[in-house]
C-alpha cells in the first residue's frame, strides 16, 4: 500500500470497494480512481494508442493523457474516462483499454518493434494505394488497431438534460484567484456563479501546503466556499466544467450530476448541460504543469511534479516510495519538499539550471536531498520505473527510483480565451503562452493569465472580481487580501533532452515522439497547424494539454525561428470532452423532436389507426381492420369506400392563415400567381404561390369569408414557411398594405368527408335548417354554419380526392366530437375513416400535385399549372419565372405513367430513359415523383416529371431504378387517371 | 411506429408514451410535489392586431372600452370586459397582443365589437393549452425549459416571454410571485406535457387536469 498514514482530504472512515481489470481494491471517499489505484500500488493502467506501450498515471487533473479507462460496464460502459478526475464510488468498475489479451501482456505491443515504420505521416504514406484496398483492408485494419476504448453497445439507460443560468459575473475556476474574484463580486452585490470542475473547490489550495491567514490553504478554501454559499446572490456549481465561450456572453458548461455515483439517483440525470449567460466572466482556470521530453519518459512512474504533490497532500498517497525530481524551475523544488514532508524518500533533484537559488539548496540540504544542478535525465529503465540515469556534464548517475517527478514549468489554461479567435501570446519570462485578445466580457486572473504565485492569484482575483462588479453596476467592496506567500516561480526554459536514450514522447496519448516532430520538420510540415495534422500531436481526448507547447518548442528549436515566431495552434470548444448525450438532452428516441397530434388523434388511436410522422405531425396512415393482411389491403379498401360511398379524414394539419384588412385581396393577388381580389364572398379558389426565384413554393385553397376577410390553407409541410413568407411580404415588401395575419392552424380542426354520399353525411351534422344542397353550397362554395348543436363551423366544398367533398372546420377541441358525429351520421352509408395513404392514392389518381412534386425545383409550368398565372398583375416570382431556363420547353413536366404490363409495380424515384436506349445519366429524361396502386384501375399508376411530358402522351419509356433493380416499360399518359372531367366533384 | 427502448420517458414507473399526454397524478420523486401543473383548456384567447395607422385610435378605444393600457412590450395588462368579465392582454410583438380570459365566453366577439374598427381580432380559444405551474421548484424547472432570465429583479410578476422550449413555441407569463402560466399550441400539448414531466420528475411532479386532459 502506498497510502500515507495520515493526511489528505479523504474520509478514512468511509472505505470504498472498487475493481480494476476485475481485481478488487479499496479506496476512500474523496479519492479519485487514480489516487486509489496509486494507493494500491497499481502503476500500470493502460496501453498507448499506437505502440501499445505500458502507461501509468502522469497527472492529477483533467489534462491526463495516459490513464484513460473504460468505466462501468454494459450499457453504461464509458470509454476514455480519465482516472484522474473520476471520483471513486462504492462498486466502481474500471477496465484498462487498448490491450489484448491483458494489460500486463499485450500482443499488439509488437507494434513497438515496427515503430520505425509507424512514425509521423504513417497513414498518409502507407495507405495510399491501391485505393481499392481502402474499404476492405486498410480501414478495418486502422479501425481495429487504433482508437482507444470501446463505446457501449446498448442504449444508454441514463438521461441527460439541459438548463439555463444567468448572472452578472461568472467565475470559472474556484482556486485562489477564482475564490477571491467570486467573493469580491458577490460582496459587491452582483449575481455570481462560481463554477469548478472539481467536486471539491479550492484548486491548488487543496493540493499544496500553503498557510493563508494562519490556516491551511484547504481550510481557507472551505471557509470561503461556506461564506459564499451563505450569500443569496451566489450559486456555486461544483463538478461543472465550463467548456466553451459563445456569443453574447454565453458559456457552455457541463455539470456531472451523477458521474460520481454508481447510478444516478432516481429521476436524476447523469449530466446536465448548462447554458450560462453572464454579463462578465472571470477566467481563473489555473495552469497545467508540462513535462520535459526525454527518452523513456513514458514509463509508468514518471509523473508531473505537481501531481506527486497533489497525491500526497490531497489524497494522502505516496506516488512513489523513492522519488527523484527532474525540473527546470523553483516550483518543482517545493513539490519535492512537500513529498519529503509527506514521508516520501526523495533521492535526488536534478535541475537543468546550473545555478540554483541558495534558499532552495539550503532546504534540500536540510532535508538530506541530493541535488544535481545542470543535470538531465538521460534514460530510464524498468517496466514500471526502476531506475533513471542523470547526466550532468560528463558524469552519469544511475539512481534506483520508482518515481520521477518532472516539471518543465506551467502552461496557463488559456483555452477559453481562444474561443472567439484570440491567439495566445508568448511570454519569454515565464516561458509560456498567456491569453491574447479576450472574448468580450471575459477577464483572466491568476495562473490562467501567467501569474503563478499564490499572493499574485489572490491579488488578481480581487482585481478581476472588483472590475467585473463595477462593470455590471456594483460598487466594489474594500477587502483585505488574504496573507499568502509570494513564492518564487523562477524557471529556465527547457524542453527536450537531446540525445537521451529511447523514444522520447512529446504527446503520450497519440504516441508522438520528438523524432516524429523532427520527421515533420524534415518533410516540410513545419507550421504548427501542419505539425499537428501530420503527426497527430495534440489531438484526441486531451487535445494536447500537456504536449502542445513542448511539441512546438521542439519544432521551434529545429527551425531556429523561436517560439514566439512559431506561434501556437489555438483551442476550440470544448475544453474537456462533452458527451453527445449531454448535448442531446431529452431529445432522443421517439422524443427526438416533439410530435403534434391532430384533434382527432385520440379517436383515431381508439380505431386502431397506424400513425405516421408527416413533418411534425403524427397522422393516421391507415386504419387496418381484422383480417387484413397488409397495409395495401387496408388502403385499397379505404380508397374503394371513398369512391363508392363516403370516407372521412382529418386534414387539420394543413396550415390555416387568417387574413383580414381592406388590402387582403390585393395582398393575395401579389403572393399568388392567380387572382383572389375578384373572388366572390363565400367562394374558395385553388392558388399557387411562387418563391422569389420563380419556383413553386406552395399551393392550397383560399376562401373569402367577407369583404375584408380571407382564410388561406397551405400544405402541411409548408405551413410555417408560408406564414413566414407572408409576414416577410407584409413587413418588408409592402408595409403600406393594411392586412393583418393570424395563424389559425391550432384553432381549427378540419375534417374532410368525400365520396358520392358525402352530402348526406354532412346533412347529418349541420344544425337544422342549414341548406347544404348543391345550389346553396356548390363546388368551391364556402359556408359559415353551425354544427353539432350550435358549434361554429366553416364548411368548404373542396376536394383533394376528386369526389364530392367537404371540409368542415370546427374549433379544435370539438374536432373529436365532429369525428364521432360524422361517423354516426355516416353509419348508414358505411362511412370509412381513411388515412394519408388512401389520400395519396386518390390524389395520384386525380393527378393532384403534392410535396413530391412541389419539390422546390418545379415551376408552375412544369406542374401543368402555368395557365393559372395571371398576365394582368404582378406577383412574387413572376420575373424570375420568366427566365429562359425556367420556360425551356425541354424541361421535365408533369405527366402520368402506367405500366405497359399492368402486373408490374412502379417505384417512385425511378428515372425515365428511352426504350432500347442506354440507362445512363446522359439519357436521363426525368423521374417518377409519386406512385400508387390504384384499386379502381387494378394496376400501379405514377406521376412524374419527364422532358416535354405534356407533348408525349402515349409514348413509351422505361422507368429505370438502379437502386432497387427495377426496369419497367411505362406509357406516358395525362396526369389524371380517373374522372378527367371532374363530374364527380360537382355531383 | 416502433417504440424506442432507451427513453427518458421511461425513467418513471409510469412510462410515458410518445403519442399520448402524461396521465394526471403524481410522477417522479414521491412526497409533496415540488411542481404542480394544472392543465387548463377552459381559457378564452384572442389575438389582437392593430390595423395600419390605427395605433393611437386602438389605444384610446382600449382605454375607453376596457380600461386597459395596451402594453408596449412583453407585459400583461388587466382589462375589463363586458358584464365585468375581465381579461388580460399581453404584448406578443409590435402592434400585437394576446388576450386571455378565465371568464369570458366569447372573448373574440366581445373585443371585435369594441375594437374591431381599429384592430383585427381573431378567436384563438382552442389554439392554446395552459399549464399553470406552482410549487417550490418552479424556478429550477423553468431553468430547464427556457433560456430566459427569470430572476424576480429581471422578470417581475406580470412579465411575459414569447419563446420556445424543446423545439416547441411557448409563451410564458408570470402570473404572480409564485405562479407561472405556460401556453403551448394545442397540438403540442401532449409532447409538452412529457417535456414538462421529464424535467420535473426529480422534484416530484403533480399534473392536475383542468377541464379535460387533452387529446388521446
Amino acid at each position: 500500500m502506498s497510502r500515507l498514514a495520515t493526511g489528505g482530504l479523504i474520509d478514512r472512515s468511509r472505505p470504498l470497494a472498487f475493481t480494476f481489470d476485475g481485481r478488487r481494491y479499496t479506496g476512500f471517499a474523496g479519492d479519485t480512481l487514480a489516487s486509489a489505484l496509486l494507493a494500491n500500488d497499481v502503476k500500470l493502467v493502460g496501453r498507448s494508442f499506437k505502440y501499445h506501450r505500458p502507461r501509468g498515471i502522469v497527472s492529477a487533473g483533467p489534462e491526463e493523457p495516459n490513464a484513460l479507462v473504460e468505466l462501468r460496464s454494459g450499457a453504461r460502459r464509458e470509454p476514455n474516462s480519465r482516472a484522474t478526475v473520476t471520483e471513486l464510488y462504492e462498486g466502481l468498475e474500471a477496465t484498462s483499454q487498448n490491450r489484448w489479451p491483458s494489460l500486463d501482456l499485450d500482443i499488439l505491443s509488437v507494434n513497438r518493434l515496427v515503430a520505425p515504420f509507424l512514425g509521423a505521416g504513417f497513414y498518409y504514406k502507407t495507405f495510399m494505394w491501391p485505393s481499392s484496398f481502402w474499404e476492405k483492408l486498410y480501414e478495418p485494419f486502422i479501425r481495429r488497431a487504433a482508437g482507444l476504448g470501446r463505446a457501449a453497445e446498448g442504449d444508454d439507460p441514463d438521461h441527460y438534460e439541459k438548463a439555463n443560468a444567468f448572472c452578472d459575473v461568472l467565475v470559472i475556476g474556484a482556486g485562489p484567484a477564482g475564490l477571491m474574484a467570486a467573493k469580491t463580486a458577490a460582496l459587491a452585490g452582483a449575481r455570481v456563479i462560481l463554477a469548478d470542475e472539481d467536486a471539491l473547490p479550492g484548486g491548488r489550495l487543496n493540493a499544496e501546503t500553503h498557510e493563508i491567514d494562519g490556516a491551511p490553504g484547504h481550510a481557507f478554501a472551505a471557509a470561503t466556499i461556506a461564506e459564499l454559499g451563505a450569500l443569496p446572490n451566489v450559486r456555486i456549481m461544483t463538478r461543472t466544467s465550463v467548456f466553451g465561450v459563445y456569443d453574447g456572453g454565453t458559456y457552455g458548461a457541463l455539470e456531472r450530476v451523477s458521474d460520481h455515483l454508481r447510478e444516478p439517483l432516481p429521476f436524476q440525470p447523469r449530466q446536465r448541460l448548462w447554458r450560462i449567460v453572464a454579463r462578465r466572466a472571470v477566467l481563473a482556470a489555473g495552469a497545467i504543469e508540462r513535462p520535459i521530453v526525454f527518452g523513456g519518459n513514458d514509463r509508468p512512474g514518471v509523473m508531473a511534479a505537481g501531481a506527486v504533490e497533489t497525491y500526497a497532500n490531497r489524497y494522502g498517497v505516496a506516488a512513489a516510495k523513492r522519488l527523484a525530481v527532474f525540473a527546470n524551475n523553483d516550483g518543482a523544488w517545493r513539490s519535492a519538499f512537500a513529498a519529503r514532508a509527506a514521508g516520501i524518500e526523495v533521492a535526488a533533484i536534478a535541475d537543468v539550471r546550473p545555478t540554483i537559488a541558495p534558499a532552495l539548496l539550503e532546504r534540500a540540504k536540510a532535508l538530506g536531498i541530493r541535488v544535481i544542478a545542470g543535470g538531465v535525465v538521460a534514460g530510464t529503465a524498468g517496466k514500471t520505473l526502476a531506475r533513471i540515469d542523470i547526466a550532468s556534464g560528463s558524469r552519469t548517475d544511475r539512481i534506483a527510483v520508482d518515481g520521477l517527478a518532472v516539471s518543465g514549468g506551467w502552461s496557463p489554461n488559456v483555452h477559453l480565451t481562444c474561443h472567439h479567435g484570440g491567439r495566445p501570446v508568448w511570454r519569454e519570462d515565464i516561458a509560456a503562452f498567456v491569453p491574447g485578445a479576450l472574448p468580450p466580457g471575459l477577464s483572466v486572473a491568476g495562473a490562467a493569465g501567467g501569474t503563478f504565485s499564490l499572493a499574485g492569484a489572490f491579488r488578481e482575483g480581487f482585481e478581476a472580481g472588483a472590475a467585473a462588479a463595477r462593470d455590471t453596476g456594483f460598487a466594489a467592496p474594500a477587502l483585505d487580501a488574504p496573507r499568502a506567500e509570494d513564492e518564487s516561480v523562477a524557471l529556465a526554459a527547457f524542453w527536450h533532452v537531446a540525445g537521451s536514450r529511447g523514444p522520447a514522447f512529446v504527446d503520450p496519448q497519440n504516441d508522438v515522439t520528438a523524432k516524429d516532430v523532427a520527421i515533420a520538420h524534415k518533410e516540410g510540415f513545419r507550421s504548427v497547424e501542419l505539425l499537428k495534422r501530420y503527426t497527430t500531436l495534440g489531438m484526441a481526448t486531451d487535445q494536447g494539454k500537456t504536449s502542445n507547447v513542448t511539441g512546438l518548442a521542439i519544432m521551434a528549436e529545429l527551425t531556429g525561428a523561436g517560439i514566439e515566431a512559431t506561434g501556437t495552434t489555438i483551442f476550440r470548444p470544448p475544453f474537456t470532452p462533452v458527451a453527445i448525450g449531454a448535448l442531446a438532452g431529452h431529445h432522443r428516441g421517439t422524443e427526438f423532436r416533439p410530435v403534434r397530434l391532430t384533434p382527432t388523434h385520440g379517436w383515431a388511436d381508439e380505431q386502431g389507426a397506424v400513425f405516421i410522422e408527416t413533418g411534425a405531425w403524427l397522422r393516421a396512415q391507415y386504419f387496418p381492420r381484422a383480417g387484413e393482411s397488409d397495409w395495401l389491403e387496408s388502403v385499397n379498401r379505404e380508397v374503394k369506400a371513398v369512391r363508392s360511398g363516403v370516407g372521412m379524414i382529418d386534414v387539420s394539419t394543413f396550415g390555416k392563415i387568417d387574413l383580414q384588412g381592406p388590402d387582403a385581396g390585393v395582398f393575395l393577388d401579389r403572393v399568388y400567381i392567380n387572382t383572389f381580389s375578384t373572388l366572390a364572398i363565400s367562394k374558395a379558389r385553388y392558388g399557387v404561390m411562387l418563391r422569389e426565384d420563380g419556383m413553386v413554393m406552395d399551393d392550397g385553397t383560399t376562401a373569402r369569408l367577407g369583404e375584408q376577410h380571407y382564410v388561406m390553407t397551405t400544405t402541411t409541410a409548408n405551413a410555417a414557411k408560408v406564414f413566414q413568407h407572408l409576414e416577410f411580404c407584409l413587413q418588408v415588401l409592402w408595409p403600406e398594405l393594411d392586412v393583418q395575419l393570424a395563424s389559425i392552424s391550432e384553432q381549427w380542426a378540419q375534417i374532410a368527408i368525400a365520396g358520392p354520399r358525402a352530402r348526406e353525411v354532412l346533412v347529418g351534422v349541420v344544425d337544422p335548417g342549414t341548406d347544404v344542397s348543391d345550389s346553396a353550397l356548390p363546388f368551391m362554395g364556402v359556408a359559415e354554419a353551425r354544427v353539432l348543436g350550435g358549434v361554429k363551423a366553416r364548411i368548404f366544398r373542396v376536394s383533394f380526392s376528386g369526389e364530392l367533398g367537404y371540409e368542415i372546420a370546427v374549433p379544435a377541441r370539438r374536432g373529436e366530437d365532429l369525428a364521432r358525429a360524422l361517423m354516426a351520421a355516416g353509419a348508414p352509408f358505411d362511412i370509412t375513416p381513411y388515412g394519408v395513404e388512401a389520400l395519396g392514392v386518390m390524389r395520384i389518381e386525380k393527378g393532384h400535385v403534392s410535396g413530391n412534386e412541389l419539390s422546390g425545383q418545379t415551376t408552375a409550368g412544369d406542374l401543368g399549372l402555368g395557365r393559372m398565372a395571371s398576365t394582368k398583375k404582378d406577383y412574387v416570382g413572376r420575373i424570375m419565372a420568366a427566365r429562359p431556363g425556367l420556360t425551356d420547353p425541354e424541361r421535365p413536366s408533369l405527366a402520368g405513367f402506367r405500366p405497359v404490363n399492368p402486373a408490374e409495380r412502379l417505384r417512385a424515384g425511378a428515372h425515365f430513359v428511352p426504350v432500347g436506349g442506354p440507362a445512363d445519366a446522359a439519357h436521363d429524361q426525368g423521374y417518377m415523383t409519386s406512385v400508387a396502386y390504384s384499386p379502381n384501375l387494378g394496376h400501379w399508376i405514377g406521376l412524374g416529371l419527364i422532358r416535354r411530358g405534356q407533348e408525349r402522351i402515349g409514348e413509351k419509356v422505361r422507368a429505370h431504378d438502379p437502386v432497387r433493380g427495377g426496369d419497367v416499360e411505362v406509357e406516358i399518359c395525362a396526369p389524371c387517371f380517373l374522372d378527367p372531367k371532374g363530374e364527380r366533384l360537382r355531383g | 411506429m416502433a417504440e424506442t427502448a432507451a427513453n427518458i420517458m421511461n425513467v418513471t414507473d409510469k412510462p410515458f408514451v410518445w403519442t399520448r399526454p402524461v396521465a394526471p397524478g403524481l410522477h417522479g420523486t414521491p412526497g409533496a410535489p415540488g411542481v404542480t401543473a394544472l392543465w387548463r383548456e377552459n381559457l378564452a384567447f384572442a389575438t389582437l392586431t392593430v390595423r395600419r395607422g390605427q395605433e393611437a385610435a386602438l389605444a384610446l378605444a382600449a382605454a375607453r372600452e376596457h380600461a386597459v393600457s395596451l402594453p408596449d412590450g412583453p407585459f400583461a395588462a388587466q382589462g375589463k370586459g363586458h358584464q365585468g368579465k375581465g381579461f388580460v392582454c399581453f404584448g406578443t410583438g409590435p402592434g400585437r397582443w394576446l388576450a386571455c380570459s378565465e371568464e369570458a365566453t366569447d372573448l373574440a366577439g366581445d373585443l371585435a365589437a369594441t375594437l374591431g374598427s381599429t384592430a383585427t381580432v381573431t378567436a384563438q380559444d382552442d389554439a392554446y393549452v395552459a399549464f399553470d405551474l406552482s410549487g417550490p421548484c418552479v424556478p429550477e424547472l423553468l431553468a430547464k425549459l427556457v433560456a430566459i432570465d427569470l430572476d424576480p429583479t429581471v422578470f417581475p410578476a406580470g412579465s411575459v416571454a414569447v419563446t420556445s422550449t424543446a423545439h416547441m413555441g411557448l409563451m410564458l407569463w408570470k402570473l404572480d410571485a409564485d405562479r407561472v402560466r405556460l401556453l403551448v399550441g394545442t397540438s403540442l400539448a401532449a409532447s409538452f406535457s412529457r417535456t414538462l414531466a421529464a424535467s420535473a420528475l426529480e422534484y416530484g411532479f403533480r399534473l392536475e387536469a383542468g377541464r379535460g386532459t387533452g387529446r388521446g
